[in-house]
């Protein structure tokens, strides 16, 4: 790949690659093995890049290429991890084509959202989406039940959907 | 749904299977849910791209006043304290252990941004760097699932302290494993993205599925284009690849270094999640980092001093040098380290003779003799028995015109002389002194001869390939000096001229001539430089006595090397 095209890649990329790891992970639900798949999913754009045609649409060319790996990922597992039906995974998948037009406003509605929760339930989101640490760890370190870290993170983000989607309501009601 | 006890079920449904803790219960739960309730799917993707807007993927950093760290844990404790008064008893899976090596119990601190706060223009112009950090600070920020990523290809004198059962040649590394002890000897790794590691004991290590935490201890690492930002992590910086080879000497008093071989490595000083500062390093440079005053500075390279290949049927430890010293393997070694000075074959049985025992002449017929050193195929005596003599184990054999079968001594990794009527007398070419560590040779009295396996070489050095045979020859200027003061010895074997001595020096590649001259004592020595195509399999030195007899044929071959150069990955 010239130099050219790799810049090019790196544009496309840094633009569409949040679409494509929400897809894998909403079709795998499991946190760690998506970062894993979206890993293997960047190594095989970047060594196909040649063979992607200019102009099409990026994220639904990674898509495609991240759903035979995560078809092999199924296949793989098994019995060792626990899937949705697959009635309802198209069901998601068509969400996630429709969830593709929604507004961008979201990530204003969000950051927006995140400044009205309290301080401590901030903090919380911290611990986990920023410093790496998992529920248990999470439990560990404030010497809590994991359950009770599932019950504080389950409201925290319950309240931020709640409030990003009537945030988004306010707006287009007043225009 | 009883939304009423349990108002947010869903949501930690859906939680728990992002952590991967739910159960098959719960997720049969969670299934039913989202195939009768209206806008749960709906619900489902919003907190999926909740999630991911939060992740270190997303855009969004989340605000804080609070810098303290007491303060925060405080105020959490206050409300976590609250919410588990009130919490049900739920039945939860068992608790993964956590395996990162070496990483400090801190508590968590907040971070000022997202690398993807970074301005555009930064973006723009640092376009190939960015890719990487995507790639590395984004796409791979957490700890990834247990898998195996690496095999362990090959080790050489590996002593583990630790695990119990080490691991063998073809064992498979896993990402949840503990910590590898090597305590000495040489590892081989290699990724399943195609990079390779080689680890020099002591050293404590683990894989991780996009690279390699080094606690302590010495790494090459090679990445192939597949293996594209691969990170390796020390306790006090990460390295991270940008299609490199590079060296990390990560030690137990907080200095790492880092010497970039080919390509550009970009440092991260400070420990996971806490970087204080990134440097771009180039090729041919290296930097040394002290944990201790957050101090970066710059170092010489040490591009021979990390072993970057190892091959355990031969014993093989290559650190990058070019070339492959013909009079080491003679000596015994792999070529590159091992050979002893002085050490050699007995020419007459093809075991190998460490000193001088006969300095009279063999008279005798004796065949292709087979040696056991992987790289050297056998040794032979031009001439003895008459006819063609065979040169390879291959029976390629050749007619050496002027070779009575008669020989001193053995071949070996030196340079001396030694009989009646001399002393131990050095030999040199030119002004030269050969049998040296810096001056290597391989002495060959005439009517002997050498044949080298390349084919066995090249199998203990994968990515090279053998571009040359490269060396001096000639005749010891010593010998003149020895004529002068030679005693009359009457009867000497006819055609031998008082003022000089004569040698045929021969190379054959597969049994084909592709050098042969005469030299006497009065010449200079002849440079040679053979081009080996890599179908060839041996290569065969040989020295006959041409038309004079064997006296004072103090022949040597000074710095026979094979070149080597690099096969593109």
């Amino acid at each position: 790949m010239s130099f050219q095209e790799q810049t090019h890649f790196i544009e496309l990329y840094s633009r569409e690659q949040k679409k494509i790891f929400l897809y894998i992970l909403s079709m795998v639900h499991r946190r760690s093995d998506a970062e894993d798949i979206m890993q293997q999913t960047a190594a095989e754009m970047w060594r196909l890049f040649d063979r992607f045609e200019k102009g099409s649409n990026f994220a639904a060319w990674g898509i495609g290429i991240a759903r035979y790996r995560i078809l092999s990922y199924r296949k793989k597992q098994g019995r060792n991890r626990l899937f949705l039906s697959q009635e309802v995974y198209e069901q998601i998948s068509e969400e996630l084509q429709r969830a593709e037009t929604r507004s961008s406003k979201r990530v204003q509605a969000l950051e927006g959202c995140l400044k009205k929760l309290k301080e401590s339930d901030r903090q919380m989101l911290s611990m986990h989406y920023e410093n790496n640490l998992s529920y248990s760890k999470i439990a560990e370190r404030l010497n809590l039940s994991k359950m009770g870290i599932y019950k504080v993170m389950a409201r925290i983000h319950a309240s931020l959907r709640r409030c990003i989607n009537q945030t988004l309501l306010l707006w287009e009601t007043n225009g | 749904m009883d939304n009423r006890r349990e108002p947010f079920e869903f949501t930690e449904l859906v939680l728990l299977a992002l952590q991967g803790d739910i159960l098959p219960e719960q997720m049969e739960r969670l299934d039913g849910i989202l195939k009768e309730q209206a806008g749960k799917i709906r619900e489902y993707v919003d907190l999926m791209e909740l999630c991911t807007e939060l992740s270190p993927l997303g855009s969004v950093a989340i605000p804080s006043t609070l810098n303290d760290t007491a303060g925060r844990q405080d105020m959490l404790l206050h409300l976590l304290a609250e919410e588990e008064k009130t919490a049900p008893a739920v039945e939860m899976p068992r608790e993964e252990v956590l395996d990162e090596p070496a990483q400090k119990e801190v508590l968590p601190e907040k971070k000022k941004s997202k690398t993807s706060k970074f301005p555009l223009f930064w973006l723009a112009a640092n376009a190939a760097a960015i890719v990487l950090l995507i790639l590395f600070a984004k796409v791979l920020p957490h700890r990834p699932a247990a898998a195996d990523v690496a095999t362990l290809v090959d080790q050489l004198n590996a002593q583990w302290s630790r695990p119990a059962h080490p691991p063998e040649n073809g064992s498979r590394l896993w990402t949840d494993e503990e910590p590898l002890a090597l305590k000495e000897g040489i590892v081989k790794i290699r990724y399943d993205t195609g990079v390779e590691v080689v680890i020099e004991g002591p050293a404590c290590f683990a894989v991780h599925s996009s690279g390699m935490f080094v606690e302590y201890g010495r790494l090459y690492s090679c990445v192939s284009k597949t293996g594209l930002g691969f990170k390796v992590e020390t306790p006090y910086s990460q390295f991270l690849d940008h299609g490199t080879e590079f060296g990390v000497l990560a030690r137990k008093d907080g200095f790492s270094e880092l010497h970039v071989l080919e390509g550009t490595v970009e440092l991260f000083t400070g420990s996971r999640g806490q970087f204080k500062s990134r440097q771009i390093v180039p090729e041919k440079k290296a930097i040394q980092y002290q944990a201790g005053t957050g101090q970066v500075v710059s170092i010489a390279v040490q591009d021979e001093s990390f072993v970057r290949s190892i091959h355990s049927e031969s014993r093989m430890v290559w650190r990058g040098r070019m070339s492959l010293s013909l009079a080491d393997i003679v000596g015994g070694g792999s070529g590159f380290e091992g050979g002893l000075l002085n050490g050699g074959i007995e020419t007459t049985t093809g075991k190998p003779q460490n000193q001088l025992l006969n300095c009279y002449p063999f008279e005798g017929s004796a065949g292709y003799q087979k040696v056991d050193h992987p790289f050297i195929d056998g040794v032979f005596i031009p001439g003895a028995g008459g006819g063609k003599t065979p040169i390879t184990s291959e029976g390629q054999a050749v007619v050496f015109p002027h070779a009575s079968g008669r020989l001193w001594g053995y071949i070996f990794n030196g340079a001396f002389h030694q009989g009646t009527p001399n002393d131990r007398t050095p030999l040199q070419l030119g002004a030269v002194v050969y049998g040296t560590a810096e001056q290597p040779a391989i002495t060959i009295h005439s009517n002997q001869g050498i044949t080298f396996d390349l084919s066995e070489i090249r199998k203990s050095l994968p990515g090279l390939s053998i571009a040359a045979f490269h060396s001096l020859a000639g005749i010891s200027q010593t010998v003149q000096d020895a004529l002068k003061n030679r005693p009359a010895l009457p009867g000497a074997a006819g055609g031998f001229q008082a003022d000089r001595s004569k040698v045929e020096f021969w190379v054959f590649l597969d049994g084909k001539q592709a050098f042969h001259k005469e030299l006497s004592s009065r010449d200079e020595p002849v440079e040679l430089t053979i081009p080996i195509a890599e179908s060839v399999r041996f290569l065969t030195l040989a020295v006959t006595e041409s038309d004079d007899d064997i006296s004072y044929d103090w022949a040597l071959f000074g710095r026979p090397e094979l070149i080597l150069t690099r096969v593109r990955r």
